[in-house]
């Protein structure tokens, strides 16, 4: 018994440590970058399924058994209704190709699009509403990557 | 340009550029329901971990995956920790600030049954040990539900469905 009670407090103390990492991760905002094989992949199916638009855009990617996306999009709106910004929300079981390619494990993920339709940044699991404007605000001072690559 | 900006519990009807999405469908659930039961399924999983390789902790265990199937079959909300929490608390709490799709906690369910499930398979053929292993994966993760609301079961869901498709 004295063992077993070991292991459950073992089981508790390491998924409590566990979601602290998670949540330090959550919503942080990470700058992408143009590279990697897949990215090409990546853009030519976001052009598809992302309108033009000369503001910049935040592609939400959730999914059916997503808990936390619910409250993703209503932060999002609430940012989208007060900047220049478009939405646009991408179900992962519809779009697999870009899950894949983009290398999505978690939903929601937000991804924000410059005004080419090129990924800029993205965070992934639940965010507020200051990381969504901090990422928008960053974007002008993004280092700018005219990269001759992207599409 | 925003989607909309209605009052989040009604936002059934969202247009997307894209196709349809599985978002808040009109009937949603209250999520402390779930929480409530993922907290009894994190007791009885805590007691079949106390019990080590003792034939009662199979017995326990087997209770725990009869539970993760009436969740999986009828959604968290027609579980038998859903029922309680209807009957028991939910009388006794302000209405839920809002409502929560039904989707994701059944998911978490099939998690739990599979996870449970196995083990009671694992330990009916002899092998004593699956028993607390299975205990204790199902506690971890009905445990952050419980505390944190963070429903494991619903954030594996996308990397099963990439093994999935990587199978086909």
């Amino acid at each position: 018994m004295p063992q077993q009670l070991l292991i459950l407090v073992a089981v508790l103390a390491g998924a409590t440590a566990a979601w602290f990492l998670l949540q330090a991760h959550a919503g942080r905002v990470r700058t992408v970058r143009d590279v990697g094989p897949r990215a090409g992949a990546a853009a030519e199916a976001l052009l598809a399924l992302v309108p033009p638009a000369d503001v910049p855009t935040f592609v939400l990617v959730s999914s059916a058994t997503c808990s936390t996306c619910p409250q993703a999009r209503r932060v999002l709106e609430s940012v989208t209704a007060a900047e220049p910004v478009g939405l646009v929300e991408l179900d992962a079981d519809e779009h697999p190709d870009v899950v894949r390619s983009l290398g999505i494990l978690r939903t929601p993920t937000v991804l924000l699009l410059d005004v080419d339709r090129a990924v800029r940044t993205r965070t992934s699991g639940p965010l507020s509403a200051g990381q969504a404007r901090a990422a928008l605000a960053g974007l002008a001072t993004l280092p700018g990557s005219p990269d001759p690559t992207r599409i | 340009m925003p989607l909309s900006s209605s009052d989040p519990l009604t936002t059934a009807v969202t247009p997307r550029p894209s196709g349809p999405s599985l978002a808040t469908p009109a009937a949603g659930i209250d999520p402390r329901g779930p929480r409530f039961g993922a907290a009894i399924s994190a007791t009885l999983l805590a007691a079949t971990l106390l019990l080590g390789t003792q034939p009662a902790a199979l017995l326990l265990l087997g209770v725990s995956a009869a539970l993760f199937l009436v969740g999986t079959a009828r959604g968290a909300q027609g579980s038998v920790q859903g029922l309680l929490f209807r009957a028991l608390v939910r009388p006794r709490l302000a209405p839920p600030r809002e409502l929560e799709a039904p989707a994701p906690p059944r998911f978490a369910q099939l998690v739990g049954l599979v996870v449970t499930g196995s083990g009671v398979a694992l330990g009916l053929t002899g092998l004593e040990g699956a028993v607390p292993v299975a205990a204790a994966i199902a506690l971890a993760a009905a445990f952050l539900n419980a505390a944190f609301g963070f429903c494991l079961g619903c954030e594996l869901y996308l990397l099963l469905a990439r093994l999935r498709a990587a199978r086909r």
